[in-house]
């Protein structure tokens, strides 16, 4: 399925690349996972509603997550759907993250990160 | 948060939800709904969130629409919607192509639609009459009760006792309801004016569904009482007579000088039931029926003068209904042992759509099969056309042959153009049909159809069904032509060597079709023709020129006697002759051609023979005669002498005096004309004959008696002829003026002309024979065209040819015999196979036809003639060219 990346029509944007990576932290419904996103960037990445469900829908199309099969736990609430990230999610994930912390490497070698800010 | 604030909230939610696709919406639209309210709630439902969540919605949406196209326009380069996008582009390249060749487009386009457009037309009539529901509630299951008179069959109507007894006990009928005629002058008013009603039972209309869009309908203890003190108006009176004022409910009006309530008022859209059963008859007002239980006696059993509309019952079906039907009217004949027709009718119910449609079906199915031929004709001339045009594709078509299209593609290529020429003659169709309804209202007055005929939802549907398949179907031939055969072949034609033989051979079938399909059209106008000029020269017995016809519809209580109904007419009688260009004028009860003359037996007074006649009868002042210019033929006519008698002469027709005494003269001997009583008048005068009922009835017996006390007492609804040189229009101002000098509150009813009368009599001949000649105008058009078209293509095709034989010293006249002898083959091959189909189609005419038979030797003959002289024409001019043809330049042209 890593071969699909390049095809599946997906492109990681950061909605993508945070969605994935709230869901690579635990099964979540879609507005957990907004609140998420929206915590964990300060704000600076925000997914609307409707933005949430496309990207959602792209990265089901594209095999990336799945709806999960069961309840995650005290959170659970029925009227929800919770999803969950597949092995090649995953993959896609990691790889895009390796692409991008050599990216980060390179550019604080550089001294080109705004605020000098350090992982 | 208030229920209202959280109302307001889901209705913004539910706009933004709106922006968004269809299908991603169905598909997400309870999850978004769910996060939007998630967000609402813990950001606070303010501004600026829901601009936040405006902004998410239009950039989502435009990403998701974005995505959509993206997706078709993938699809299409690799899957089944290809050959959908290949099916889009063919069809833009042949609406492109055909606009390259405007006159053909033009040609074609509008052939096609004058087929379209002419099924169309008689499509929504037929669709109007035979197909289209009856505006009231499950009118399947609405039924028309008449008696039925054995062993003929003749339907008639049905009396009040009638009516009472059969609505007993009827599981199979839920309800029943009176329907009768009644006309009454509407007074009080400006002008007092004649008004068309119709007396019904008090539940009438809850039994058709239909309630009063003002007021209500009638109570059940109105009119079953002998009271019938209300009325409720039609909407087109209410707007007209009451300029649309509500305060007219419980109004008193003045009908027939008794004041009667107005309790309701229909609304626009009801159709009263009385035009699909008397054509032409829309009523002004609906009044209950008084039933007088008491007055039930034999003369109310055997006076059947009402109508009767039922509802079956659920799940009841005619035969039951008639069963019981039956059982009620032997109980009414065990009651009344001396009815007259004991023992010989029955009752049926007949369901309402078949009553309507009843006399109109012939008619129908005539104009059906003519405008269908025509359509096959336009269709096979269409596709004369492309076939000639594929040859000049087949050039293009062998291209992409050679750049590997496949054959479905050549298909499509072929088939396209076809189908845009079916779709735009369909276009053209509807509007062409949508003309000639609106042209010829005739068509819908005169069929009584229900809801008049309009081009609407479904004849649109089944036009353009038709239209497509009439591409389809011409382009077919063409097409598989041009997607067949190989490659090579198609170079080789496309360099203009010739006509292979199977070209040539098919496009010949189908100009033989169109001379034959000609003929057949022709020969049915040629027909009715004939027919309507011998109904013309018939004579009617009477002078029908100058003869103005008008209705005067006094009141019975304001005319009581019979000297103040003598006094009426004497005076409108006086008054009108005095009118300048005024000949002679005679009040009558009937006027000859009227409709619903009334049979009136006659018996004469003789020992041997003493059986009643049937005949028609009529009440006249002694000016009649004159005014029609009827010949007396023995005796006299009335004077004023005869009106003072108590009982009055009688002056009979020819065939009266000769059926009753035949060989012996009828003056001086005695008839009776009264029932159940006898009265012996006098036969003072015999009259010619005259066609009374109608051009094509041969003379009924004829009964003239004066305005003498007579079994209907003094009637004050009579009929003024005037003989003049007036308009109708200039004698009804004249008549309305001499009214209002003795009797203002006497309304005019219609006046026309005589001339107008017959002409009415004559409406489906002159429909029937324009429409065919017009058909058969325009297929013997296309059948010129297609000869021509097939001659000239022939001639250039064998330019070379016959180039080669003048050059060999053959004659000119001999070439042109040639060339023409073609023509000439087609022609006659496609006028036999006419004729036959006109000697075994005649049939269907038979019943339109009067003083002709279908198979007239002398009609068929002028038709064959002229389609094959005309045919001949058509080839003669390119066979003159041929004649000319110079070989050299024949030769050099290669």
């Amino acid at each position: 399925m890593m071969d699909d990346s390049g095809q599946s029509g997906v492109r990681v944007t950061p909605v993508v690349l945070h969605v994935l990576l709230s869901l690579a932290g635990g099964d979540a419904h879609a507005y957990g996972i907004m609140k998420d996103v929206q915590s964990r960037t300060g704000g600076r990445v925000s997914a609307g509603p409707g933005s949430l469900h496309y990207t959602l829908t792209r990265l089901q199309e594209a095999g990336f997550i799945e709806e999960a099969a069961g309840s995650p736990g005290v959170e659970s609430d029925a009227r929800r759907k919770y999803f969950h990230i597949t092995a090649s999610g995953r993959r896609v994930l990691e790889a895009e993250l390796s692409l991008w912390a050599d990216v980060i490497e390179i550019a604080r070698a550089r001294d080109l990160i705004p605020g000098g800010g350090s992982a | 948060m208030s229920p209202h604030a959280r109302d307001w909230q889901a209705r913004l939610v539910n706009a933004l939800l709106t922006l968004y696709p269809r299908d991603f919406r169905d598909h997400h639209e309870g999850m978004l709904r769910q996060t939007c309210a998630d967000v609402l709630r813990d950001r606070g439902a303010g501004p600026g969130t829901w601009l936040w969540l405006l902004h998410d919605a239009a950039t989502t949406s435009m990403k998701v629409r974005a995505d959509v196209r993206r997706e078709r326009r993938g699809r299409e380069h690799t899957t089944g919607g290809g050959a959908m996008k290949g099916w889009g582009r063919e069809l833009g390249f042949a609406v492109r192509s055909l606009t390259r060749a405007p006159v053909f487009a033009v040609v074609v386009i509008l052939t096609m639609g004058l087929g379209i457009g002419a099924n169309t037309a008689v499509f929504s009539v037929v669709y109007g009459m035979l197909l289209e529901p009856l505006p009231y509630d499950k009118p399947d299951e609405l039924v028309w009760i008449q008696n039925r008179y054995l062993p003929r069959g003749t339907l008639g109507a049905v009396s009040i006792p009638e009516f009472w007894e059969l609505r007993q006990r009827q599981p199979a009928i839920e309800a029943m309801s009176i329907f009768g005629s009644h006309e009454a002058n509407l007074t009080g008013l400006d002008v007092p004016v004649r008004l068309e009603g119709v007396v019904v039972s008090p539940g009438y209309f809850d039994l058709l569904g239909r309630q009063p869009m003002l007021g209500r309908a009638f109570l059940p203890e109105e009119g079953e009482r002998g009271r019938s003190d209300v009325v409720i108006l039609s909407h087109s009176l209410w707007t007209t007579a009451f300029a649309s004022d509500p305060g007219v409910l419980d109004r008193q009006i003045q009908l027939d000088g008794e004041g009667v309530t107005v309790v309701g008022v229909m609304g626009p859209e009801f159709r009263s039931l009385a035009p699909f059963v008397f054509p032409g008859r829309d009523p002004d007002f609906w009044t209950p029926y008084p039933v007088d239980l008491s007055a039930f006696s034999l003369s109310t059993v055997e006076r059947h003068n009402v109508w009767v509309v039922g509802r079956l019952a659920a799940g009841a079906d005619r035969a039951g209904a008639e069963a019981g039907l039956l059982e009620a009217m032997h109980r009414i004949e065990e009651a009344y042992p001396d009815i007259s027709s004991a023992g010989s009718r029955d009752v049926v119910a007949i369901p309402i759509r078949e009553r309507i449609a009843g006399d109109a079906k012939g008619f129908l199915k005539l104009l059906s099969i003519a405008v269908g031929m025509l359509l096959l004709l336009t269709s096979v001339n269409v596709m004369n056309m492309l076939v000639v045009r594929g040859e000049a594709r087949r050039g293009e078509a062998a291209v992409r042959a050679a750049l590997g299209a496949d054959r479905g593609r050549l298909l499509a290529y072929g088939l396209s153009e076809s189908l845009v020429i079916g779709v735009a003659g369909g276009l053209v169709g509807l509007v062409l049909a949508a003309a000639a309804l609106t042209a010829l209202p005739v068509l819908t007055q005169e069929l009584a159809l229900p809801g008049g005929a309009r081009v609407g939802g479904p004849v649109v549907a089944v036009s353009f069904a038709v239209a497509l398949l009439a591409g389809l179907v011409t382009g077919l031939l063409p097409a598989v032509r041009l997607a067949g055969g190989d490659v090579s072949d198609f170079l080789k034609a496309s360099t203009g060597r010739g006509l292979s033989g199977g070209r040539q051979r098919l496009k010949s079938v189908l100009v033989v079709g169109q001379i034959a399909g000609t003929v057949v059209l022709v020969s049915g106008a040629g027909l009715v023709l004939r027919t309507l000029s011998g109904l013309e020269e018939v004579d009617p017995g009477f002078t029908t020129a100058s003869l103005s016809i008008a209705e005067i519809n006094a009141m019975r209580s304001d005319y009581p006697t019979l000297e103040s109904v003598r006094a009426l007419y004497d005076g409108l009688e006086t008054r009108m002759t005095a009118v300048p260009g005024v000949e002679s004028v005679t009040a009558s009860w009937q006027t000859p051609l009227q409709s619903g003359m009334s049979d009136w037996p006659v018996q004469p007074e003789t020992a041997e023979d003493t059986d009643w006649r049937g005949a028609d009868p009529n009440w006249i002042t002694p000016s009649y005669f004159d005014t029609y210019g009827i010949e007396v033929v023995d005796g006299r006519v009335f004077d004023g002498a005869d009106l003072a008698r108590d009982v009055g002469a009688v002056v009979i027709s020819e065939s009266a005096a000769e059926s009753m005494w035949p060989g012996e003269r009828a003056v001086g001997k005695r008839v009776n004309v009264d029932f159940p009583d006898p009265v012996w008048r006098e036969v003072i005068g015999v009259v010619r004959d005259i066609r009374g009922r109608g051009l094509r009835e041969s003379p009924r017996l004829q009964t003239y008696l004066t305005m003498a006390p007579g079994p209907f007492g003094p009637n004050p609804n009579l009929t003024l002829t005037v003989k003049s040189s007036l308009t109708a229009v200039e004698v009804r101002r004249a008549l309305v003026e001499a009214l209002g000098a003795i009797d203002p509150n006497v309304p005019v009813g219609s006046v026309t002309s005589m001339e107008a009368q017959i002409d009415r009599t004559l409406v489906v001949e002159r429909l029937l024979s324009m429409t065919l000649g017009f058909f058969g105008v325009l297929s013997l058009l296309l059948g010129v065209i297609g000869v021509y078209g097939l001659v000239s293509y022939s001639v250039h095709m064998r330019q070379r040819e016959i180039g080669l034989r003048i050059a060999m010293g053959a004659e000119r006249m001999g070439v042109l015999g040639l060339v023409l002898g073609q023509g000439a083959r087609l022609a006659a091959i496609g006028v036999l196979l006419g004729l036959a189909g006109a000697f075994y189609s005649g049939h269907l005419l038979d019943s339109f036809l009067f003083g002709v038979t279908s198979r007239d030797a002398a009609t068929l003959a002028t038709v064959c003639i002229m389609v094959m002289g005309v045919t001949l024409l058509s080839a003669y001019l390119p066979a003159r060219r041929a004649a000319t043809i110079d070989p050299l330049v024949a030769l050099r042209s290669e």
